[in-house]
C-alpha cells in the first residue's frame, strides 16, 4: 500500500503542496484538469478552498530543517477513527483514515485526540477537515506537486529502509507507549 | 482458553461495541451477545442532540444497525433489561425471566441521569435527557411549548440548549446551573463569560450561581421557583445535573463498587471473568490508588477494547486517561483537556485572547498540564498528546506565548523529530 512520506530536509517552506491540495479539493476543479488549469474559478470560491496539508515550522538548533509539510498520517492504529462519536471517520482495508463528510457534526472529538493536529476545523465547512490521500487521483496532489521531492508518494516497504524502519518503530513508541510504557492508543 | 458459554456484554454503547467489534477482529467463533435495555442498535448518543435540533432523524444516528450485528455473529437482545448476576453460576438474569450464561461478562452498562429532588419533579413535561427516546420524546413536546427551562449547565445542558436554539420556535430557553460560570467542569470564569455571551446572542438565557428550588404547575410543569425567589415560566424542562454509573443490578453480587464499578488497568472487577468498562467504570490507577470514572466517548472506546484484549489472551495495560471533552456551540468549536481551572499552585497559566477566541494552556515545568480551546482549536491535539503522555518540551511556556501549537514546532523543540523520514519520531 502507498503512503506520503516526508523529507523535512528538502522541505524550502514553498507552500506549493498546500495551493496543490486547496484546488484538488475544490468544488470548481474539474476531475483530472491539470491543477492549475482552474485556478482563478477556485481562489473565487465561498467558503474558499482550504489545504488538508500545512507547512509548518521547526525549531531545534540541530536540525536540518526549518519547515515541513504536514497532513494526516493515516495512522496504523488511528486515535480519531476510535474518538469519532458519528462513525464518520472509519479506517479503511486500503490504509486510508477516511471522514464520510455527510455523517461528521463537526463535535471536534478527532480534533482533540489527533497528535499531528492533521484534522481541522472549519467553521465554514460545518464538519471536520482532513487529508484523503486525493481519493481517485493517480496521485496524492501535495506529492505530485512539490518541487523538491519533499513530499514522497511510494509504497511504504520499498520506501521504509532497515534504519528508517527502526525510526518508525520508535515512532509508534512515542505515539502510543508512554516512557515507561504507557499507553495511549486510544484504538 | 475454552469458551462454551460465549461473551456476554451488558450495554450497547460505545464501551460494549468497542469490545464487540474487537472480540471479532480477533475471533469469529466465540458467541458473543450484547443486552441492550434501548429498543435501538447501536446509536451515536452524543448525536441525539442532532435529532433534537431537528437536523437529524432517529435512523440517521446508528452507527451500526441490526445488519451489522447480523452480519458479526453478534446475537442483539434488545429492550430487555439485566436484573441480576448470579455470579457463582456465570448467569446473568433478564427482565423478561430468562438467563443467559457466560464465560466472560463484560458490564458497559454506562450511566443514568443524576436525579434531581425537587417538590414538583414529578410533573409532565419535565425530562431526563440521557437516550434517543428522550430526545424523541422532548422532540414531541417543544411543539406547542414556548419556553424550556435547562437545569444544569454542564455538556448536556448547554447541547440542550444549542439544539433546541438551532430548531428555532421557542420564546424562552433558559440554562440554570447552580455553580457561578457555565461548564464548571471544562472552563474557567473568563472563557465561560464569553461562551455565556455567544449563547445570549443566539437567544438562550443563562442564569448561573442559583439553584431550582421547585417546579409548580397544574399536573402539567407550568414555572419553576428558584432559590433567590424567582419564578421562571416554563412548560417543558429537561434535567442535565450529570450522570452517575448505572449500577441498579450489581447490588448483591459482590463486585467492588465505589462511585463506579472498580477495575484494574486490564478493565477486571473484583470477580473473576466479570469486567466493567465506560461510564460504569471507576479505573483505579495503580500508581496512585485513585479511582477515575471519566464518562467520554474516546476512553469508553478504549476501556472496551482493553478489556476484549484481555479476554481474547491479548492484553494490552489501560493506564489511565486526564478529563477531556469537545463540543462545538453555536459553530464554534470548544476543546478542554487537564487542569484547566483552578490553576494548581506550581502551574503556570499563559491565556491568548482574540476576537471571541479564548485559548489556554496551564503548565508545569516544562510539561503541558491541561488546556482550553474556544474559538480557534488548532494545536489542541498536539498539546492533548503532550499532556496525556506527560511528555515535556523545553521552554514550551514560551513556544505557547508565540501560539507556536504545531507538532513540528513542539516536537522539534522536544529533539523528538528525526531526520530522513519526518513525522517518524526519535524517542
Amino acid at each position: 500500500m502507498k503512503r506520503i512520506f516526508i523529507d523535512p530536509a528538502r522541505c524550502l517552506g514553498c507552500k506549493t503542496c498546500e495551493i496543490a491540495c486547496s484546488i484538488i479539493h475544490s468544488r470548481s476543479r474539474r476531475p483530472g484538469a491539470p491543477i492549475l488549469a482552474d485556478l482563478y474559478k477556485v481562489v473565487l470560491e465561498s467558503p474558499p478552498p482550504t489545504p488538508r496539508v500545512h507547512v509548518q515550522l521547526i525549531t531545534n538548533s540541530y536540525y536540518p530543517a526549518l519547515t515541513m509539510p504536514m497532513q494526516c498520517r493515516h495512522c496504523e492504529r488511528p486515535p480519531c477513527v476510535s474518538a469519532c462519536i458519528t462513525g464518520a471517520l472509519r479506517k479503511g482495508s486500503d490504509g486510508r483514515v477516511t471522514l464520510m463528510e455527510e455523517r461528521c457534526i463537526g463535535c471536534w472529538m478527532c480534533v482533540m485526540v489527533c497528535p499531528y493536529g492533521a484534522i481541522e476545523v472549519k467553521p465554514e465547512y460545518k464538519t471536520a477537515v482532513k487529508c484523503d490521500m486525493c481519493e481517485g487521483e493517480p496521485m496524492p496532489a501535495c506529492a505530485a506537486s512539490c518541487p523538491t521531492n519533499a513530499i514522497i508518494y511510494s509504497d511504504a516497504k520499498e520506501f521504509i529502509s532497515a534504519k528508517q524502519r527502526r525510526i518508525s518503530e520508535a515512532l509508534r513508541e512515542l505515539v502510543y507507549v508512554k516512557p515507561g510504557g504507557r499507553l495511549i492508543d486510544l484504538s | 482458553m475454552g469458551f462454551t458459554d460465549g461473551i456476554v456484554i451488558v450495554g450497547c454503547g460505545v464501551a460494549g461495541v468497542a469490545a464487540a467489534e474487537t472480540i471479532r477482529l480477533y475471533d469469529e467463533e466465540i458467541p458473543v451477545t450484547v443486552v441492550t435495555k434501548e429498543p435501538y442498535p447501536f446509536y451515536s448518543r452524543a448525536e441525539i442532540t442532532e435529532v433534537l435540533a431537528g437536523l437529524k432523524k432517529p435512523e440517521d444516528i446508528i452507527i451500526y444497525g441490526d445488519d451489522w450485528f447480523r452480519e458479526s455473529n453478534i446475537t442483539l437482545l434488545k429492550g430487555v433489561e439485566v436484573t441480576g448476576i448470579l455470579t457463582s453460576r456465570r448467569k446473568v438474569v433478564l427482565s423478561d425471566g430468562s438467563a443467559i450464561k457466560y464465560d466472560y461478562l463484560i458490564i458497559a452498562s454506562g450511566s443514568r441521569p443524576t436525579p434531581l429532588r425537587i417538590p414538583g419533579i414529578d410533573m409532565e413535561g419535565i425530562h431526563h435527557f440521557q437516550t434517543l427516546d428522550d430526545a424523541v420524546a422532548v422532540s414531541k413536546e417543544l411543539e406547542g411549548s414556548s419556553s424550556i427551562l435547562i437545569v444544569g449547565g454542564g455538556p448536556i445542558g448547554v447541547k440542550v440548549a444549542e439544539a433546541v436554539a438551532r430548531r428555532g420556535g421557542l420564546k424562552r430557553i433558559t440554562i440554570v446551573e447552580k455553580l457561578s460560570f457555565l461548564l464548571p467542569r471544562f472552563l474557567d470564569p473568563e472563557c465561560a463569560g464569553i461562551v455565556k455571551a455567544d449563547m445570549e446572542r443566539f437567544g438562550v438565557k443563562v442564569e448561573t450561581g442559583v439553584s431550582v428550588r421547585e417546579f409548580r404547575g397544574d399536573g402539567r410543569v407550568r414555572e419553576a421557583l428558584l432559590e433567590d425567589g424567582r419564578t421562571l415560566e416554563c412548560d417543558l424542562a429537561v434535567i442535565a445535573i450529570g450522570v452517575r454509573p448505572n449500577l441498579s443490578f450489581i447490588r448483591g453480587t459482590g463486585i467492588m463498587v465505589n462511585r463506579g464499578i472498580l477495575v484494574d488497568e486490564y478493565m477486571r472487577t473484583s470477580i473473576p471473568g466479570i469486567y466493567a468498562a465506560g461510564d460504569v467504570a471507576e479505573f483505579v490507577d495503580p500508581s496512585t490508588g485513585k479511582g477515575v470514572v471519566n464518562p467520554v466517548w474516546p476512553v469508553a472506546y478504549i476501556q472496551g477494547v482493553t478489556a476484549a484484549l484481555h479476554i481474547l489472551g491479548r492484553a494490552k495495560r489501560y493506564t489511565g486517561s486526564i478529563p477531556m471533552n469537545a463540543m462545538s456551540l453555536f459553530d464554534k468549536p470548544l476543546i478542554s483537556f487537564g487542569k484547566i481551572y483552578p490553576v494548581p499552585e506550581d502551574c503556570e497559566e499563559v491565556v491568548l485572547r482574540d476576537r471571541g477566541t479564548y485559548r489556554k494552556f496551564v503548565v508545569r515545568g516544562d510539561s503541558v498540564e491541561g488546556a482550553l480551546f474556544y474559538g480557534d482549536a488548532k494545536g489542541a491535539g498536539t498539546l492533548f498528546t503532550l499532556a496525556l503522555n506527560k511528555l515535556s518540551v523545553p521552554n514550551i511556556l514560551e513556544a505557547l506565548r508565540m501560539d507556536m501549537l504545531s507538532y513540528s514546532y513542539l516536537l522539534g523543540a522536544a529533539g523528538l523529530l528525526d531526520g530522513g523520514v519526518a513525522g517518524l519520531v526519535r524517542v
